[in-house]
């Protein structure tokens, strides 16, 4: 996937998994559709925690409003975990692309402060370059 | 006019199925509406919610007349006669009984409090059993004390509490030992008669409205469905600015919680300890 001002999102996916130990995969998704748009993975198991994370995206990117009787606009997330048996997943919105968000994905056992902190990094690089 | 809080020449009507619908109209009166909201169907009176400053203040219902003397003699050991002195006074002079007990000491300010919620909620479950039409009649103030009235939130969870008892009582009891100081979290029960998760308890400082507790139920259930691990529900953080939303289930029951993220962090330690694993690191 090429975005608007020729930036290669699979290439800048490929590259910051190859960098970043701490994820077993990493995508780029489009929060609105859950569609992944760019992704790389260690194996197929997380490559599929990556596609049921993408699906989880379009529903976490926003949170209700919890006051206001008659406002129906949802807050945009700016980061979100999702922790199940097997997975963790952490989510963050791209910089200056709100549409956007790094899902990045890692066994249950990892350390989540290291994941979060390689997702946010890939989300700025993202922000950064798209 | 009959519909969803619709209005003419001053009189407001509303279609209720459930607790939610009278909740949700309350909290469209505002925080001035000062009235009653007359519960009924083919001409039967099914009971009233009584409201002062857009707070629920009393509830009846039809068959339960005696139950808050019932209540408060159970609550306090005061006798019923003691209680119904009171009431027959203040209901001579227009004042509000409540303060008068707690003056007279037949209950302390506490126990009046849980008394009164728990009188309102019971008689608007009962109220709400059958299909009805609310009429708003704004009524003159009568100054209750606002510490003796509940927010429209409050009010739905504690009446939906009356049909999941246990459940109510044992997330209540869960959050509370869980949350920080300045976190606030609702218990969600999922039933297969309802469409919606079901709030039915409230604990600590958790800012939301009756529209906001049934919005932050539909959104947990619908986040931790999608997020499913092989039929196990996941916990899952959500941050906007400086609120983390946090969803998780405990056994049969769903649990949202407002927290920061290091609060976050160690209510997943909790949610955890259910799934059999130790957090590493911090989020």
């Amino acid at each position: 996937v090429t975005l608007p001002g020729g930036f290669d999102l699979d290439s800048a996916i490929d590259a910051a998994l190859a960098r970043r130990p701490e994820a077993s995969a990493l995508a780029c998704v489009d929060a609105g559709t859950g569609i992944v748009l760019a992704s790389a993975a260690r194996d197929a198991d997380a490559m599929d925690a990556i596609e049921s994370g993408a699906a989880a995206t379009t529903i976490i990117a926003t949170t209700p409003p919890l006051e206001g009787a008659f406002t129906d606009e949802d807050h945009a997330t700016d980061r979100a975990m999702v922790v199940s048996r097997r997975w963790v997943q952490v989510h963050e919105r791209v910089p200056g692309r709100p549409a956007l968000f790094v899902v990045g994905v890692a066994d249950a056992n990892a350390n989540i402060g290291l994941l979060a902190s390689c997702v946010r990094d890939v989300s700025r690089i993202l922000g950064e370059c798209a | 006019v009959i519909g969803g809080g619709g209005s003419h020449a001053g009189l407001r009507q509303v279609t209720v199925s459930s607790p939610v619908d009278v909740c949700s109209f309350v909290e469209e009166l505002g925080p001035d509406a000062v009235g009653e909201l007359q519960l009924g169907a083919n001409g039967a009176s099914h009971g009233a919610v009584f409201v002062e400053q857009g707070r629920v203040c009393w509830a009846a219902a039809r068959g339960l007349a005696r139950r808050f003397t019932e209540l408060l003699v159970a609550h306090t050991g005061a006798s019923a006669r003691t209680v119904e002195d009171v009431v027959v006074g203040c209901l001579a002079d227009g004042s509000p009984f409540g303060e008068r007990l707690v003056e007279a000491s037949v209950v302390s300010p506490s126990q009046l409090r849980a008394t009164l919620l728990q009188h309102a909620a019971e008689s608007l479950h009962v109220a709400c059993r059958e299909p009805a039409f609310g009429t708003w009649c704004p009524r003159r103030q009568r100054g209750y004390a606002s510490r003796f009235t509940f927010t429209a939130a409050e009010m739905l969870a504690r009446t939906l509490a009356e049909e999941n008892v246990d459940a109510a009582r044992v997330g209540k009891a869960l959050l509370e030992a869980l949350l920080d100081r300045d976190d606030g979290g609702a218990v969600f029960v999922r039933r297969a008669d309802r469409s919606t998760p079901q709030p039915v308890a409230l604990a600590g400082v958790f800012r939301a409205d009756a529209r906001g507790l049934i919005r932050a139920g539909k959104w947990a259930a619908s986040a931790l469905d999608v997020a499913a691990d092989n039929g196990a529900e996941p916990f899952i953080a959500a941050s906007h600015e400086d609120i983390t939303l946090v969803a998780w289930t405990s056994g049969a029951l769903l649990m949202v919680a407002t927290t920061t993220p290091l609060g976050a962090a160690r209510l997943l330690r909790h949610a955890r300890a259910d799934l059999g694993r130790s957090i590493h690191g911090r989020v």
